[in-house]
C-alpha cells in the first residue's frame, strides 16, 4: 500500500485514484461484503445438490439468458443504443454452431469462439447505421437486421430439409470438453456457472475501463462526449460488435444445451424478452442483466408450477401460453411504473438500508434518468 | 380499373392504420407499438358486438349504434391508457417508453388469445357480397366504401388539425411541449386526446380490414405494415401519410399482381428500408426530428 502512495506522490497528487485497485483499497472488506459473497457462493455451490433436476434445468436457462442479456446490456444499457434485434445475434451463434457441426464436425470448444467471431461481424454490420441514425430509427434498422438473419436462417433450414431429408430442426450432439461429456442438467450447471462468471467479470471490468466510460458518456450526451474527446463513432460500433459476440456465444451455448436449433426460437418476442430483462433488472448495470434474466426466465416456470399446484390445470391448461405472456406483460408494466431503476435499484436500497441501519437512507439517484 | 381500385382501397386501409401511429407520435413522441394490439382487440369486439343479418333486420338502428359505441369505447380506453400507463413515465428514457408500448401489445395479445383463442372470424357487415358495375368492370362495394372512409378519415384529421382549437393545441404541443405548457395549454389533456384519437382510429382500421379479410391474430402483422407506411411518410407528419400509403399500396399490388404473392407481403418493409436509407426522416417528416429522437 505504501509503495502505491509513494508512486502516486511521485507522479502527481497523492489523492489521485489511478486504477481500480486504488478504488478497491478505499473500500476494505467489511463483514457485510464477506458475508454476502460467502452466501452467494454457498447458494451457487449447493444448488445442484439440493434442488431437483427440474430446478437445475431452470437455473441453466437463467444462466444462458444471463450471458445473452449481458450482451444486450452492453449496447442498450451502457452505450444507450436501442437494439431491438438481439435475437439475431443469438440465432447467428446457434445456427453457426449447428452448421459447423453438421458440415465440418467442428467440436464444441471451437464452435464457441467461432460463433463469437461471426456475432462480432454481424454486430459490425448492424452497428454501422448507428453512425447516422439515433434512438428509434436505429431500433428499426436493428429490427430489419433481425428479419434478414431469420430469413437467411429459414432458407438454410429448408435447404437442409430438402437436400438431406433431415427433420425440421438442426440437431447437435451432447458436447465434450476434453474428457468430460456434458450431457445432463447437473453436468451443464458448473460449465454454465463458469461461463456466466467470465461474462460477468469481463463486462464489469470493461464497464470500468476507458471503453466502458466512453459508452456511458455517449449514452448521457453524444455532443458532450464528442466535445470531451470521446471517440463516439468507435465506441458505438464497438458496443454493437461486443454485444453481437456475447449474444452469439450465448446462442451457440443454447444450441448445444437444447441439442436442436430452429428459427421459431429466435423471433421478435425473444428480442423483446431480452430488452425486458435488462429493463426489469436495471438499465446499464451488470447485476441488473443477471437479475433480470433470472426474473424473466423463471417467471413462466413459476406460473406453470402455480397453475399445477393450485389445481387449475383442467380449466387453464389450454390457455397457459397466453397466461404466461400476460403475466410477463403485466410484470413489465409494473416494473416500468413502480420501479424504473429495476431490480438492481431495489437491491441498492435494500443493501443500503441494512448497511446504514439505524440511519435512514435517501436514494439520491432515484430522481435521475 | 380493378387494379386501380385495389391499390386505392389498400392505400386507404394503410393510411388509416398509419395515422394511428402518427397522431400519437406527434404529440407525445411515443412510438405507439401497442396499436396493432388495439386493432386486433377492436376487430374481435366488432365480431362479437355487431349484429348479424337477423339482428339487423329486427332493428336497423343497432348497427350504427354498435359502431358508434365501439368508437367511443375505443376513445375512452385510449385516454385511460395514456393517463394510467404513459403519463407516469414522463421524463424517463425512450427505451422505457418503447418497452411500455411493447408490453401493452403483449398484454392485448395475451388477452385476445385468452378470450378468443386465435379464432378466425368475419365481422358481420351488410353488403358483403354486393358488387357494382363501374366503367365496364365489376367492383366490390366494400372497396369503394373503404376508399371513401379512408379519404374521409384523413380529411377529418386534417380539418381537426388545421381548423379546430384543439388541433392547434395539438400542433403547438408537437412543436414544443415546454413552450406550449407555458402558454397555458394542458399537455395532459392533449396527450390523452391524441391517444383516444389513435385508439378510435384503431377501431376504424379494424373495421376497414374486416371488410377485406377475417379477424385473426395475423392482423398484428398487417397493422405493422401501417407502421412502415407511417415511417415512410415521416413519423411526425400527417401530410406524408397519403403519399406514403399510395406509394406502398401501389408497389405491393403491382408486385402481387405481376411477380409473386409471397413477395408482395414484404414490399412495405423493403420500401421502408429503402426510404430509411435515403431519407431517414421520411418523405415529409422534419429533418431535425432525427436529432430529437
Amino acid at each position: 500500500m505504501s509503495d502505491g502512495i509513494l508512486h502516486r506522490a511521485r507522479y502527481g497528487t497523492p489523492y489521485l485514484l489511478r486504477d481500480h485497485s486504488d478504488l478497491v483499497r478505499l473500500h476494505p472488506w467489511s463483514i457485510h461484503r464477506v458475508a454476502g459473497w460467502a452466501l452467494l457462493a454457498i447458494v451457487i455451490l449447493t444448488l445442484p445438490l439440493v434442488a431437483s433436476s427440474f430446478f437445475v434445468n431452470v437455473a441453466n436457462f437463467v444462466l444462458i439468458a444471463a450471458i445473452g442479456a449481458l450482451g444486450l446490456q452492453v449496447v442498450t444499457g451502457m452505450a444507450g443504443q436501442l437494439s431491438l434485434g438481439h435475437a439475431a445475434f443469438l440465432a447467428t451463434g446457434a445456427f453457426l454452431a449447428a452448421g459447423l457441426h453438421l458440415h465440418l464436425s467442428v467440436p464444441f470448444w471451437l464452435a464457441l469462439p467461432a460463433a463469437g467471431l461471426a456475432g462480432a461481424a454481424l454486430g459490425l454490420v448492424s452497428g454501422l447505421p448507428a453512425l447516422r441514425l439515433r434512438g428509434l430509427y436505429l431500433g428499426i434498422t436493428t429490427l430489419a437486421v433481425q428479419s434478414v438473419v431469420l430469413t437467411v436462417a429459414l432458407r438454410y433450414q429448408t435447404y437442409l430439409q430438402d437436400s438431406r431429408g433431415t427433420g425440421a430442426d438442426l440437431t447437435v450432439p451432447a458436447p465434450t470438453l476434453g474428457p468430460l461429456l456434458i450431457d445432463d442438467a447437473v453436468a451443464w450447471y458448473p460449465f454454465l456457472i463458469v461461463c456466466t462468471t467470465i461474462a460477468v467479470v469481463w463486462t464489469s471490468n470493461t464497464r470500468r475501463s476507458v471503453l466502458g466510460r466512453a459508452w456511458v458518456a455517449v449514452r448521457e450526451g453524444e455532443v458532450a462526449a464528442e466535445a470531451l474527446g470521446v471517440p463516439v463513432r468507435g465506441a458505438k460500433v464497438l458496443a454493437f460488435v461486443i454485444s453481437g459476440a456475447i449474444g452469439a456465444i450465448a446462442g451457440a451455448i443454447s444450441a448445444y444445451y437444447f441439442r436442436s436449433v430452429s428459427v421459431e426460437d429466435f423471433d421478435l418476442v425473444v428480442s423483446v424478452e431480452y430488452l425486458a430483462m435488462i429493463i426489469i433488472g436495471g438499465l446499464g448495470t451488470v447485476q441488473g442483466a443477471v437479475l433480470g434474466a433470472a426474473f424473466v426466465t423463471a417467471t413462466p416456470f413459476v406460473v406453470g408450477e402455480l397453475v399445477l399446484r393450485l389445481g387449475l390445470q383442467p380449466t387453464l391448461g389450454r390457455h397457459l401460453r397466453s397466461i404466461e405472456l400476460g403475466v410477463f406483460a403485466v410484470v413489465t408494466v409494473a416494473f416500468l411504473l413502480f420501479e424504473p431503476r429495476g431490480l438492481s435499484g431495489t437491491w441498492r436500497r435494500f443493501r443500503a438500508y441494512f448497511e446504514r441501519w439505524p440511519y435512514g437512507f435517501v436514494d439520491v439517484q432515484r430522481s435521475q434518468r | 380499373m380493378t387494379l386501380l381500385i385495389d391499390i386505392l382501397s389498400l392505400a386507404a386501409t394503410y393510411a388509416v392504420m398509419a395515422s394511428g401511429f402518427v397522431v400519437v407520435y406527434r404529440t407525445s413522441r411515443v412510438l405507439n407499438l401497442a396499436q396493432p394490439g388495439f386493432v386486433l382487440l377492436a376487430g374481435y369486439l366488432a365480431v362479437d358486438l355487431l349484429p348479424d343479418a337477423a339482428g339487423r333486420s329486427a332493428n336497423p338502428w343497432v348497427l350504427p349504434f354498435a359502431v358508434v359505441s365501439l368508437l367511443l369505447g375505443g376513445a375512452a380506453v385510449g385516454g385511460l391508457v395514456y393517463w394510467a400507463l404513459i403519463r407516469p413515465l414522463a421524463g424517463q428514457s425512450r427505451i422505457s417508453l418503447i418497452m411500455m408500448t411493447l408490453a401493452m401489445l403483449f398484454l392485448l395479445q395475451a388477452l385476445t388469445q385468452y378470450i378468443w383463442s386465435g379464432a378466425n372470424s368475419f365481422i358481420p357487415l351488410p353488403g358483403n357480397q354486393t358488387a357494382l358495375e363501374l366503367l365496364g368492370s365489376r367492383v366490390r362495394l366494400f372497396d369503394l366504401v373503404a376508399i371513401g372512409l379512408g379519404a374521409l378519415v384523413l380529411g377529418l384529421i386534417g380539418v381537426l388539425y388545421s381548423r379546430s382549437r384543439f388541433g392547434i393545441h395539438m400542433r403547438a404541443v408537437a412543436e414544443n411541449p415546454a413552450l406550449a405548457s407555458r402558454r397555458g395549454i394542458d399537455i395532459d389533456r392533449v396527450g390523452a386526446m391524441s391517444w383516444a384519437l389513435a385508439t378510435s382510429l384503431a377501431v376504424v382500421s379494424a373495421l376497414l380490414t374486416g371488410m377485406q379479410s377475417p379477424v385473426s391474430p395475423l392482423l398484428i402483422g398487417a397493422t405493422l405494415k401501417g407502421f412502415s407506411v407511417a415511417l415512410v411518410g415521416g413519423l411526425d407528419s400527417l401530410a406524408g401519410i397519403a403519399p406514403a400509403a399510395l406509394l406502398i399500396a401501389l408497389m405491393e399490388v403491382l408486385v402481387i399482381q405481376f411477380v409473386d404473392q409471397q413477395l408482395g407481403q414484404t414490399v412495405p418493409f423493403v420500401v421502408m428500408l429503402a426510404v430509411l436509407m435515403l431519407r431517414p426522416w421520411g418523405l415529409r417528416g422534419t429533418v431535425e426530428e432525427l436529432d430529437r429522437v
